[in-house]
């Protein structure tokens, strides 16, 4: 339908095309820093590449200094011979042991490639107030299909005396042993996954307020699954429960969280560790006491963190068109390279789900 | 050494200017010692007040000077002077084309140093001191200049014809003026009707908005359409007024043409500034067009063929010398567009036409009535229909259908009522219907029978309607109680009623004769909004001494909307003074308050942008503009202007990063974010009004930009129509009573667009790595300057009744590939590559930048004739 109107309004006049030559000036390769540190967390990790116009390319080295309030904490090396070639998008992960307390002060100092580059001085931030978290199945009707969800109800408790920001984000955990009678090695079962947050319930203005809104008329229209893009998260402001309490509803599709909704992936475990035998059988375990738990997230972040994951939602969604929407600008924050590397302070609630 | 002097020396001045200084009262007591006579007076008379001292060589020119500029009357009766206080009388009446009788706006009437202009009905109202009789001298452009003597020892009523004439002279100018140079309004200019007539016609249609374009401070946005972006504002924040009602969609075909049909009109000004205190509800300009009221006294006509349309205006009395009519009628003709169509083998077609009709009754000399109509639409449709049959053990019938059609369009009535109350004071009273409407439908079926059973059958059917109606109450005074003071007040009541868009969506679907799916889904809760808007205001033009002229007002609003009210007071202030013969300086102040947005996401202007109102969650737009001027006329038939203004907004709107309006307004709110907005430019101006070359050059150096609390991360920047320079070149070449031509050539700077810089790699809180392209903020890219030559060509030919023109136009004459569309063209792909490392692939995205040039050279004909 946009197209045609589009046609519609070239099909009236001659039109002509050409290319008009652009070329930005800053477009050399610049070192690229990403990633999260997480507050009480000891393993820290960010991921190094090099970005040069339309491309990125990998390091072959990289070293991360961390300082905390002014004093170097932490120093690591990360090494690829193939200059990460075998990595997603070429990152070169480097990771370095550093715990960081509410209201430290970190830079990191990233060199690789004859580079260096710097984060600003990052601040980090006070832990979400996050009391509990509970669940129920429910369906909910759309125009003309239905869903079947999880419902999850968060209450939480906003900071006093500041502004703050939040991301949520669900992680599915399976966990559990797969044991053989013959007598071979149990096999371990750690899966971890983000199940998708759905808007379904577009009830929580919460979620809602900042971000697009979504209406039945954009689910029934548009496609659906997806729509909002990386839907592993969400973020929001204390703009609507500033410095009181607020309830989080929101949805996540019942089929995460469905007995044998991991079947797949266990079954290719088991491939894996024992291949199929010569009769074409998978060896079988004869017990298995597998688990399953959903933890849900909520990261106290920066305002600036806050505008790179809402941009990131954006540019991920199917309802983004880059002719036919408004501009996404990403929030880049390394200084001398490009990327965008940010503290969180998690508070999480764990949730046991039924056997799977 | 000149610094001890100088105070000195003004110090002296000041002293001597004192000195030069006395009462009336002494005065006369020196004229009674110097020429032994007696004053005889009433003690009221205010003889306290200061005066010049009375100079002269006699008695006469002794007093004459020394009552001066006052309001007091000296007789010499022998040896004694009666002084008597003066009193006023008004002449008042309307201004006519005798021709015509068409009224006419802004003629002159002036006495001496006191002068009055015509208002927007062709009444003046001139008010003098008592005489015996006066001298009134009458004058507009394009008219011969008539002298009245008319006896002034009581009020009278003066109606005056003008004789339209080939004359080139000047008119008689006052301050009173709404525009132009000699207004205490700045920034106001009322556009040669000439100018639009025979400006370079794109298809061969003149058009009155892209006329507008030509002047400094104003943009056109896309090259060749018709938006327009007053100093740094946005194409919403115009209020458009067609004889004094609002339009809010006043453009066909995308933007190309707009909805003013030149025939139509008797009177088109601009305010980009120093906004009159009567204005309200838009903060960047006012576009007041009049239209014509009908030949009082013959019939006349015109009709017009160009390449796009056909044209038709006819204007004539109903009961002579009381009762005229004005019709006016523009339809779109697909004589060009069918064959292009049919080539293409597209069925389907679109037209656009504009009917405006006025009928004008004059009961007698104080009441006239008003009445006209204005209706306007556009129509695209598109229908697509396919049948099949064939056997495949039964017989089958397929069938396959298509259709789209989208309507947009206003309608405006109004009845208006002037009022002459008494010499000094004139009402109008106007009461009055707008509607824009928009309509969008469309349908796609398949259905399949087998043996005569319907066995498949698919049907979407999509309805959206969008739309907002106004009903218009309000009443405008205009006092001239002196001639030192012009006094305008009034108010005004809207309903609005805002209808963003219904949407009504059917889904059938029928598989194997069962009946899959059927819901008819309507959504409602945006379907209405209501609106009360009440507006009050006054000003005065004030003339202080001869340098001096205040014009100011304030205009005050209520509107209330979702159980909240917001009350708006808007200031306003404008001043004039002649700092030397023929030159002068002008400084103005203007708050403005708007209640209604224009929702789009698009470089042109579509039928589903969206007029909504503000909600008791978004406050109203408001804009404080600051201007300050110098202006010289002291070369005949020239006119020089250098402007500067800085204007700071608040509660502009922008939408939100990834947010697109096309079908869907619900919870607009959410998807837009309110901030802050500067603009600020200076504007040259340089016109040559008389002689056989008519035009001007229009220089402007401007900047516009914004910032919102989270879109591109609470940093300033730049509007998206902002563009540094603007160059407007006019010229008109009148050769001969044949042959005329026009050209123009404009000049702007790039506009602004958003281009990622390079490819970068996100993460989420999971740790997750996404790559996607980095912008690193709006509107970051300068697209190329645009500019255009224009040439046309007008070929006149009297004939014994009427007269017949060809217009041939040339757009682009040197075909300059000016971007009217820039889209990003992204390629990405998987390229191998090796090194010392070995060898791989890597992912690459190459971006190119694509223009789409709709309007390269272009010749266009069109033909009218007058009769």
């Amino acid at each position: 339908m946009k197209r045609f109107l589009i046609f519609i309004a070239l099909l009236a006049a001659v039109s002509c095309e050409n290319e008009i030559p652009y070329d930005f000036g800053e477009a050399g390769p610049k070192l690229m820093v990403t990633g999260f540190l997480y507050a009480g967390t000891a393993e820290q990790t960010v991921h190094v590449s090099l970005s040069e116009g339309g491309t990125v390319s990998g390091v072959g080295d990289a070293t991360v200094r961390c300082y905390v309030n002014g004093t170097l904490a932490a120093s690591a090396s990360a090494h690829s011979d193939d200059k990460a070639r075998g990595a997603q998008y070429h990152q070169l992960p480097v990771s370095f042991k550093a715990d960081f307390t509410v209201g430290d002060v970190v830079v990191l100092e990233v060199e690789a490639a004859g580079h260096k580059a710097f984060t600003p001085e990052l601040t980090v931030p006070a832990a979400p107030i996050v009391e509990k978290a509970d669940t129920t199945h429910t369906t909910v009707t759309h125009a003309d299909w239905s869903e079947e969800v999880v419902r999850f109800t968060v209450d939480m408790t906003d900071r006093k005396g500041e502004d703050n920001w939040y991301a949520l984000n669900l992680v599915k955990e399976v966990t559990g042993t797969f044991s053989f009678e013959d007598g071979r090695p149990d096999i371990p079962v750690v899966r971890r996954s983000y199940p998708m947050i759905s808007h379904s319930s577009l009830t929580d203005p919460i979620l809602l307020d900042g971000n697009m809104a979504l209406t039945d008329v954009d689910l029934d229209i548009m496609d659906y699954m997806d729509y909002l893009g990386d839907g592993r998260f969400e973020t929001f402001s204390d703009q609507l429960f500033r410095d009181g309490p607020a309830r989080l509803v929101f949805d996540s599709s019942r089929q995460y969280y469905y007995p044998g909704a991991d079947s797949d992936y266990l079954f290719d475990l088991l491939i894996r560790s024992y291949g199929v035998g010569s009769d074409g059988f998978v060896p079988w375990p004869t017990s298995d006491e597998i688990s399953l738990s959903v933890e849900v997230q909520v990261h106290g972040c920066s305002k600036d963190a806050y505008l790179y994951l809402r941009a990131l939602r954006t540019v991920r969604s199917n309802g983004y068109n880059p002719v036919l929407t408004e501009p996404v600008t990403i929030p880049a924050n390394i200084i001398d390279g490009i990327g965008f590397v940010d503290i969180l302070n998690t508070a999480a609630v764990r949730i046991d789900l039924p056997e799977n | 050494m000149i610094r001890k002097t100088l105070p000195t020396v003004v110090l002296l001045l000041v002293a001597t200017g004192l000195w030069a200084q006395t009462t009336l009262r002494e005065g006369m007591a020196a004229l009674e010692q110097k020429y032994g006579v007696h004053f005889v007076y009433d003690a009221a008379l205010p003889l306290e007040r200061k005066a010049v001292q009375a100079d002269g060589a006699t008695l006469e020119q002794a007093l004459e000077s020394l009552f001066e500029g006052t309001d007091i009357r000296y007789e010499i009766k022998g040896n004694h002077v009666v002084l008597r206080k003066v009193r006023k009388v008004t002449i008042s009446g309307l201004i006519t084309d005798a021709a015509t009788g068409e009224t006419l706006i802004g003629a002159g009437a002036t006495v001496g140093r006191d002068g009055a202009v015509t208002n927007n009905f062709g009444f003046y109202s001139l008010t003098i001191p008592e005489k015996e009789e006066v001298k009134v001298t009458y004058s507009y452009v394009g008219y011969a200049t008539q002298t009245v003597t008319i006896p002034a020892r009581s009020n009278r009523t003066v109606h005056v014809q003008l004789v339209p004439g080939a004359s080139l002279e000047e008119a008689v100018v006052t301050a009173q003026k709404e525009s132009g140079i000699a207004s205490t309004k700045m920034s106001a200019i009322e556009v040669p009707l000439q100018v639009i007539k025979s400006a370079p016609a794109l298809f061969g249609e003149a058009d009155v908005i892209k006329t507008l374009q030509l002047l400094p401070g104003v943009q056109g946005g896309t090259e060749g359409f018709s938006g327009i972006y007053v100093r740094g504002g946005g194409p919403d924040e115009n209020l458009l007024l067609l004889d004094g009602i609002p339009i809010y969609n006043a453009e066909h075909l995308l933007g190309i043409f707009s909805i003013f049909q030149p025939e139509a009109i008797k009177k088109m000004t601009l305010y980009k500034g120093s906004f009159p205190s009567r204005y309200g509800g838009r903060i960047s300009s006012i576009v007041d067009v009049r239209t014509n009221d009908g030949n009082l006294y013959e019939t006349h006509g015109n009709f017009g063929i160009s390449m796009l349309a056909d044209k038709f205006h006819l204007e004539g009395p109903l009961w002579k010398g009381r009762t005229s009519y004005s019709i006016s009628a523009r339809g779109m003709h697909t004589l060009l567009l069918t064959p292009i169509l049919k080539a293409v083998k597209f069925n389907g077609n679109y037209f656009f036409y504009d009917l405006d009709a006025k009928v004008t009754h004059r009961f007698d000399d104080r009441n006239r009535l008003y009445f006209n109509v204005y209706n306007g639409m556009d129509d695209l449709y598109y229908r697509h229909k396919e049948t099949q049959d064939y056997t495949l053990g039964a017989p089958i019938k397929s069938f396959d259908q298509g259709k789209l059609g989208i309507r947009w369009g206003n309608t405006v009535a109004a009845l208006r009522w002037n009022h002459v109350l008494s010499g000094k004071l004139f009402s109008n009273t106007t009461l009055a219907y707008n509607r824009y409407r928009m309509v969008m439908e469309t349908e796609m079926l398949s259905e399949e029978t087998v043996g005569g059973t319907l066995s498949d059958r698919n049907l979407y059917r999509f309805n959206y309607r969008s739309g907002m109606r106004d009903w218009v109450l309000k009443t405008d005074f205009e006092y001239n109680p002196v001639p030192t003071h012009r006094i305008h007040f009034g108010g005004s009541y809207t309903h609005h009623t805002f209808i963003p868009e219904t949407l009504t969506n059917v889904n059938q679907q029928i598989m194997d004769t069962q009946v899959q799916v059927d819901t008819t889904w309507h959504l409602k809760s945006n379907s209405r909004q209501t609106g009360y808007e009440v507006g009050l205001y006054a000003e005065d033009d004030i003339r202080l001494g001869q340098a001096w002229t205040l014009n100011p007002g304030l205009h005050v609003s209520l509107f209330n909307t979702q159980g909240k009210s917001y009350f708006s007071v808007e200031p306003r202030l404008s001043a004039k003074v002649d700092l030397a013969q023929d030159w002068s300086a002008k400084a103005s102040y203007s708050r403005m308050s708007q209640y209604v947005h224009l929702l789009t996401s698009s470089q042109v202007s579509l039928p589903l942008d969206l007029w909504v109102p503000i909600t008791k969650d978004i406050a109203p737009e408001t804009a404080d503009q600051y201007s300050l001027g110098f202006y010289y006329s002291g070369l005949r038939g020239w006119e020089f202007s250098l402007e500067g203004y800085w204007k700071k907004m608040n509660n502009v709107l922008e939408y939100k990063d990834g947010v697109s309006f096309l079908f869907n307004s619900d919870g607009w709110e959410n998807k837009v974010e309110t901030g802050r907005g500067r603009a600020m430019g200076l504007e040259l101006f340089i016109e040559k009004t008389m002689g056989k070359t008519t035009g001007w050059l229009g220089y402007t150096l401007s900047r516009s930009d914004r910032v919102f609390p989270t879109i591109n991360a609470g940093r300033w920047f730049p509007y998206r129509y902002d563009r540094r320079h603007n160059v407007n070149l006019v010229v008109n070449h009148r050769f001969n009573e044949k042959f005329d031509l026009s050209a123009t050539w404009t000049y702007a700077s790039g506009g602004t667009t958003t281009i990622p810089e390079r490819s970068v790699v996100m993460v989420n809180p999971s740790g997750e790595l996404f790559l996607e392209e980095y912008v690193p903020s709006r509107n970051n890219y300068r697209l190329p300057a645009s500019h255009t030559l224009n040439l046309g060509f007008n070929f006149h030919r009297k004939h014994r009744r009427g007269e017949g023109v060809w217009n041939l136009s040339i757009y682009n004459v040197y075909n300059r590939m000016n971007p009217n569309f820039v889209v990003r063209d992204t390629d990405s792909y998987m390229s191998s590559f090796a090194d010392e490392s070995g060898s791989d692939s890597q992912f690459i995205v190459k971006s190119k930048l694509v223009k789409l040039t709709l309007l390269p050279i272009f010749p266009s004909v069109g033909y009218t004739r007058s009769f």
